[in-house]
């Protein structure tokens, strides 16, 4: 057997622990840093063309009038395709790194004859909750956007968003979502259960990810916050996950620290 | 002041103080309020926190740290029974009794032939009342006479030694002496050979149904638990003493990235790492054994089993249908085998011609203690004796069950290598296509019902259990 065939079966683990780190030169690792970091590419290059997030709505004579003025424009301005492709991109670019070991789990409890088709079935299972996720917080994002403008706040939106994401960091809430993002489950090995199985705990763990993520990346989210914002939420999200023990009020003071960086001077 | 020497519980001639001195210092620790970190219950939940105990936010970095189902399982427990033993040194030093008090170890798996009672607990902890007023060592334990909790051969076994990895962490094949590569982990996955047998089994052995020492939560409560602990440190030196195969590991995510909050003898706080735990005399006070034995030269098929865990790439080569839920005293589920392993795929290889063979059972989850169960395999069908593949331990099994806790509700896993018995029953010869796999129930004894003076509040409730083995695999590697 050769070093190639070495696997990333790394799911006692979060991630970047010994065992992990070996299986980064291994096909399973491969499979979801490429396409994280091909994520990252495109997601630079999109932010190279980045158009104001500002929009100029003539003001209104009430404040309600105002905020439909605003809400219709935000709605107005949507690229449906952009968006679709820009929230793709951030889910594969932040997420795949964290599914290491769970995929390393599928991969290790699938025959090899079937190995690819329960990865790739785990992986859509895992993608549905964040297509929902993805809809309805651009939905309340679109929302908010157009009551911070009415309020001509808009330009405290991401410090906003840090306070939130500093504040769901210390709570228990969080520190059970991640625990649950750490569990695994017993997949049926034969067809047709392996098939459900491998979406089902797909569905699983992408629910328990958006649970655990999706406040922590409200920045991301609201955008404008630029691409090392981005990078440095995911790195948040990165260091909780690679130890069982995160240290949650440091995070939360990163976030604290990084919605000062996006204040106005 | 010389290293502490820490002396076999049944070497102690009898009326030596070593044991009075304990429980003095016991009934002391226990009337010391549960915030003061020398306190019995402080000291305790640094292990486990109890179901109706909250943790003061003062000792949050302190409680709950048990590190099992983990290679820190053994340097973490050195710290803190050393930790341990450094509060009752000074409690018994600053009562009138000597500086140098060593915690004793209880080495049940001493050769009956050498001492007929090492089976047994000694008589210092199983007698409820001493001199009117209730004995500070006894506790909540399975109720058992004389201090006979049938540790059988099954549970004193020290075929752990054979391992000759520390760790591993490739899904399917054992996880070494000492257990699984991890980070700060408190529960859940494989156990280490030397956690599962004999320390798992002595846990639930004592313990039985609702007992101090059936669940991680309530074990260091019990007295019997840091002697219990202390043979479990004990044989870690005998391990390494069989020579320079057998080292820990080198990694400096073993020795230096994980490290532990503890208090020291005097109540004040210190850090501690796998390295500072590697030379005995010089952890804290610093302590020796008396007698370290070096095992018998071990037999060429019993070092072809410990080196099974070198090659660790194990491949699936059978799964049985899904989860099942072990109810009465023998449950059975059949793995099919898969006729023709692939040679190629994209995410993996596989291995075409199989040297080790592992029976794994993976996501073993429950509640309560329903004690340890047998595992057995033969062909299904073929009239022979079912052959003895291991024991499956569930200490911790509640623990490694639920979802808020670090590991996610996974529950526990257990590998055992049986490339011997699989050779017997030809298994990887192609000619097979289903192995049955039978669960024998051991049962647990129930326990005693009485509260231990001091710790009234902690009262382990005994209810139901139930078992779910999630998979039962076959690896080739």
């Amino acid at each position: 057997m050769t070093a190639e065939t070495t696997r990333s079966l790394a799911e006692y683990q979060p991630i970047f622990t010994p065992n992990a780190r070996r299986g980064l030169r291994s096909p399973v690792m491969r499979w979801l840093l490429a396409p994280s970091a091909a994520a990252w590419l495109a997601l630079l290059w999109l932010s190279a063309g980045e158009r104001s997030l500002a929009l100029c709505v003539a003001p209104r004579a009430t404040l309600v009038a105002g905020f439909l003025a605003n809400l219709e424009a935000q709605l107005a301005a949507i690229e449906r395709g952009r968006w679709a492709a820009e929230w793709a991109l951030m889910i594969v670019a932040m997420m795949f790194p964290l599914l290491v070991p769970m995929v390393g789990h599928v991969s290790a409890r699938s025959f090899a004859s079937r190995r690819e088709r329960s990865v790739v079935l785990f992986m859509v299972g895992y993608a549905l909750p964040w297509a929902a996720a993805a809809g309805l917080s651009s939905l309340a994002l679109v929302i908010a956007r157009a009551a911070f403008q009415t309020l001509d706040i808009g330009a405290f939106a991401p410090v906003v968003c840090c306070a939130l994401a500093a504040l769901w960091q210390v709570s228990a809430a969080k520190v059970r979502a991640v625990n649950r993002c750490h569990g695994t489950v017993a997949l049926r090995p034969w067809k047709p259960g392996a098939d459900r199985d491998a979406i089902a705990f797909g569905l699983l763990h992408g629910t328990r990810c958006v649970g655990a993520c999706l406040p922590a990346m409200a920045l991301p989210i609201v955008g404008g916050a630029g691409l090392a914002q981005m990078a440095a939420v995911f790195a948040i999200l990165l260091a909780e996950r690679a130890r069982e023990k995160p240290q949650y009020q440091l995070s939360a003071a990163a976030f604290l620290l990084l919605g000062l960086t996006t204040l106005p001077i | 002041m010389a290293v502490r020497i820490r002396k076999s519980v049944w070497s102690l001639p009898h009326g030596d103080p070593i044991l009075s001195w304990y429980r003095k210092a016991v009934e002391e620790l226990l009337k010391r309020p549960v915030t003061d970190p020398t306190s019995w219950r402080y000291l305790a939940a640094v292990h486990g926190v109890p179901e109706n105990m909250s943790t003061p936010s003062a000792a949050a970095k302190f409680w709950d740290q048990c590190q099992h189902q983990s290679w820190f399982f053994l340097p973490w427990h050195r710290g803190y029974i050393t930790a341990f033993e450094a509060v009752i040194g000074k409690t018994v030093s600053d009562l009138g009794g000597p500086a140098d008090w060593a915690l004793p170890y209880w080495d049940y798996s001493e050769s009956l032939a050498a001492n007929p009672k090492a089976r047994l607990m000694p008589p210092d902890f199983f007698d409820r009342m001493i001199g009117g007023k209730q004995n500070a060592l006894w506790s909540r334990r399975a109720s058992v006479s004389n201090g006979d909790f049938n540790l059988d051969n099954s549970t004193v076994t020290l075929h752990a030694l054979t391992f000759q990895k520390f760790s591993t962490a490739v899904p399917g094949a054992p996880a070494g002496f000492g257990g699984p590569e991890t980070g700060f982990h408190t529960g859940g996955g494989p156990n280490g050979g030397l956690e599962s047998l004999p320390h798992n089994r002595i846990h639930t052995r004592i313990g039985g149904d609702s007992g101090f020492m059936a669940d991680p939560a309530t074990a260091a409560l019990d007295p019997i638990f840091w002697l219990h602990h202390a043979n479990i440190d004990r044989l870690w030196e005998v391990w390494r003493n069989q020579g320079a195969a057998f080292k820990n590991p080198g990694t400096a995510n073993w020795l230096t990235n994980v490290s532990f909050n503890m208090h020291n003898g005097n109540g004040k706080p210190f850090t501690y790492n796998s390295r500072d735990m590697l030379d005995t005399t010089k952890v804290l006070h610093g302590y020796r054994y008396d007698k370290v034995p070096v095992p018998q030269p071990l037999a060429l098929e019993t070092l072809e089993v410990a080196m099974a865990d070198e090659r660790a790439h194990p491949e699936l080569a059978g799964a049985n249908e899904g989860p099942i839920s072990l109810q009465g005293d023998v449950t059975h589920t059949e793995v099919p085998l898969v006729q023709k392993m692939t040679t190629r795929s994209f995410l993996e290889s596989t291995v075409p011609t199989p040297q080790h063979v592992y029976l794994s059972l993976e996501n073993i989850t429950g509640v309560g203690a329903p004690g340890d169960y047998k595992v057995y395999i033969d062909m299904p069908d073929d009239n022979k004796e079912p052959m003895l593949a291991g024991v499956m331990t569930t200490f911790g099994l509640e623990r490694a069950s639920d979802p808020n806790r670090g590991h996610g509700g996974s529950g526990l896993n257990h590998v055992f290598d049986i490339t011997e018995l699989a050779g017997q029953l030809g298994l990887t010869d192609g000619s097979v296509s289903r192995l049955k796999v039978s669960f024998v129930r051991e049962g647990v004894t129930p326990s005693t019902t009485e509260s231990v003076f001091g710790l009234e509040s902690v009262q382990p409730a005994r209810r139901e259990s139930n078992i779910n083995v999630g998979r039962v695999n076959l690896f080739y590697d």
